[in-house]
């Protein structure tokens, strides 16, 4: 069943030629990453982090500028720029383990922000407002396929990682660290390193991305590293559903589709997405993708397989 | 170079921005405090605030003062009707789901400050609208000088802050405040209305962001993305002066203003979020309660 999705995603640039819309399948992949690791923090252990984008960024000026400055392969400095946000993760992770509830949400808001305006202010490393261009790209041609199987490869491993996460008994001890932390750790889970090493897999799958962003549009500036791309990450995932696999990819899709598509409509977009956030917290908080499993379980009207698929479904 | 009266002025300046700081502030922290949530529309309300008082002194020519109050009490009933619809909702998971509780109460904050902004955008423009001072001109204290709308604006933030500490002190629904802030249960099983108490401490909220708005208009230029910025000097100051902590918001919010103005001498002004931001990272690390919070965290 799965495969069906991968398969279409794999012949999609074989059937539909518009470079355009190509990139905009690009830019749906990249942010699904992006959100898909902060659904692993946020979703899974519950902390509830807003400095997703502070990682996307590291990532990408990391491998963007070692890559500019000692000619070393993109390639390999897209995996440093993983690296980059898996080390600040860990650097912000240990204040992070003795806070809880909102006081995560604001330290790491606080993190995103000191990266955002420390780039800003750094001219002589990162050119701030005037942005970093001459970035080497990953492939010498201007097609856009290598860069969209390079997206979806990312893409694959990443939500191949996340969903034997979600399989496992580490989803067990994830779970058991949102409901009730001292339980859990009276438990025998070890707290303080589970959370360091979801967090540090979360924003090094984030930087990496970061770094493929970096490589593929070459050009960066500040404004990629606002709280307002904060924003779309977390409607991305609250739309399509924090705590499943899928919702995030879905999420991150349909709102790249939805900004883009409704560019005409000029400013009345945000308004829409503003309302959307709200309805959905209140009347559907567990997102889109468990809202239509709930509508084909509600529609099935046979007894036999309604119980094959609530014993099946998001879990 | 280093003067003494350079240094001098940028403390006084320092003091001015640090008073409106702390109105922010306070608002941010007392919601915080009583109804248990970080309200990410603060920056929205601030800036309708602002417009407000722009399209009543502008277009229908009231006196800055009076449209002052009006659109603070416009804002307090739009608090009142966003804890009512958004807020109370919410309300059953708090003690359910801590989880849903907290990422569902910033997601619809924040949801209605990006609607707030985009129907201040489609209906306002995005142009940058001025208006005039209610007093010109500056007033000369020897080696240093003030306009004297700045201080009009600080004395008015004053008064403010001195009469939200008397309703907090002395009227009924004020101590009924306090008493959820302090101990939520005892004060349910006293007999105290949530239903009352927490729309008004929202309107009170909103209507602090809206005279830290109103107050502004004069100053600065206004448009629709204008309340991130004091946003975001807020929520710093509130963890920095310890969430929840009325005094801790109004000290902090005067440290962080003389801190802003007066590091200013030595860095571009671009360092001065890195500062707060960085100065809030560090009062999160060492002392999570804030300097002046009640250790809880």
């Amino acid at each position: 069943m799965s495969l069906v999705p991968v398969a279409l995603l794999i012949v999609f640039p074989l059937l539909i030629h518009s470079p355009y819309v190509v990139h905009l399948m690009i830019m749906g992949m990249i942010w699904a990453v992006v959100v898909s690791s902060w659904n692993l923090v946020a979703g899974y252990v519950g902390i509830f982090s807003l400095g997703q984008i502070g990682f996307f960024g590291l990532g990408g000026y990391t491998s963007a500028l070692i890559s500019m400055h000692t000619g070393i392969s993109p390639w390999f400095c897209i995996v440093l720029g993983g690296l980059m946000g898996g080390a600040c993760s860990i650097f912000i992770g240990i204040p992070l383990l003795r806070l809880r509830g909102a006081y995560i949400a604001m330290l790491t808001l606080a993190f995103s922000e000191v990266v955002h305006f420390l780039d800003s202010n750094l001219e002589g490393l990162t050119r701030g407002e005037m942005s970093l261009w001459g970035i080497p790209p990953l492939f010498d041609t201007a097609e856009k396929m290598p860069y969209y199987y390079t997206a979806l490869f990312l893409l694959i491993i990443s939500i191949i990682l996340f969903y034997r996460f979600s399989k496992s008994r580490y989803r067990l001890a994830a779970t058991a660290i949102k409901e009730a932390e001292h339980s859990a750790e009276s438990l025998g889970v070890n707290v303080k390193k589970f959370k360091l090493g979801v967090f540090f897999v979360s924003a090094f799958f984030t930087g990496m991305v970061g770094g493929f962003y970096a490589h593929y549009v070459l050009l960066l500036s500040p404004t990629f590293l606002k709280f307002s791309y904060m924003i779309d990450v977390l409607a991305m995932g609250i739309l399509g559903g924090i705590g499943t696999v899928i919702g995030p990819v879905i999420g991150a899709f349909l709102v790249t589709f939805f900004l883009e598509s409704f560019r005409f409509i000029g400013e009345y977009r945000f308004f829409i997405y503003g309302i959307l956030l709200i309805l959905i917290i209140l009347f559907k908080p567990q997102g889109l993708y468990v809202g239509i499993v709930d509508l084909t379980k509600r529609l099935d009207f046979s007894g036999k397989k309604k119980m094959l698929i609530t014993h099946g479904s998001c879990r | 170079m280093f003067s003494l009266n350079l240094f001098l002025e940028q403390l006084i300046n320092g003091l001015i921005t640090g008073s409106m700081y702390a109105l922010m502030a306070v608002g941010l922290s007392l919601i915080w405090g009583i109804m248990d949530l970080f309200n990410f529309s603060h920056g929205a309300l601030y800036m309708l605030g602002a417009y407000a008082v722009f399209y009543l002194a502008t277009a229908l020519g009231i006196n800055l003062i009076a449209s002052s109050f009006i659109s603070i009490s416009a804002l307090f009933f739009l608090g009142v009707l966003l804890e009512r619809f958004l807020i109370r909702p919410l309300r059953p998971l708090q003690g359910k789901d801590i989880w849903a509780w907290i990422a569902g109460t910033i997601v619809v904050t924040l949801g209605f400050g990006i609607l707030a902004e985009t129907f201040a955008l489609i209906v306002f423009g995005s142009e940058y609208k001025s208006l005039p001072p209610l007093l010109s001109g500056t007033v000369n204290f020897g080696f240093l000088t003030l306009s004297k709308q700045m201080l009009l604006s600080f004395f008015f933030a004053i008064f403010l802050i001195t009469v939200l500490g008397m309703f907090l002190k002395y009227t009924k629904i004020g101590i009924a405040m306090r008493a959820i802030a302090q101990e939520p249960e005892g004060a349910l099983l006293m007999g105290i209305n949530t239903d009352v108490v927490f729309p008004v401490t929202f309107g009170v909220c909103a209507g602090l962001a809206g005279a830290a708005g109103a107050l502004l208009a004069p100053i600065y230029n206004i448009y629709p993305s204008i309340g991130w910025v004091p946003f975001a000097t807020g929520f710093n100051v509130v963890v920095i002066g310890g969430l929840g902590s009325i005094k801790g918001s109004i000290i902090a919010g005067f440290l962080l203003g003389v801190i802003g103005s007066v590091s200013i001498i030595w860095v571009s002004s671009g360092w001065v979020p890195v500062i707060s931001f960085g100065l809030m990272i560090l009062v999160l690390i060492l002392r999570p309660s804030g300097l002046f919070g009640v250790s809880e965290g």
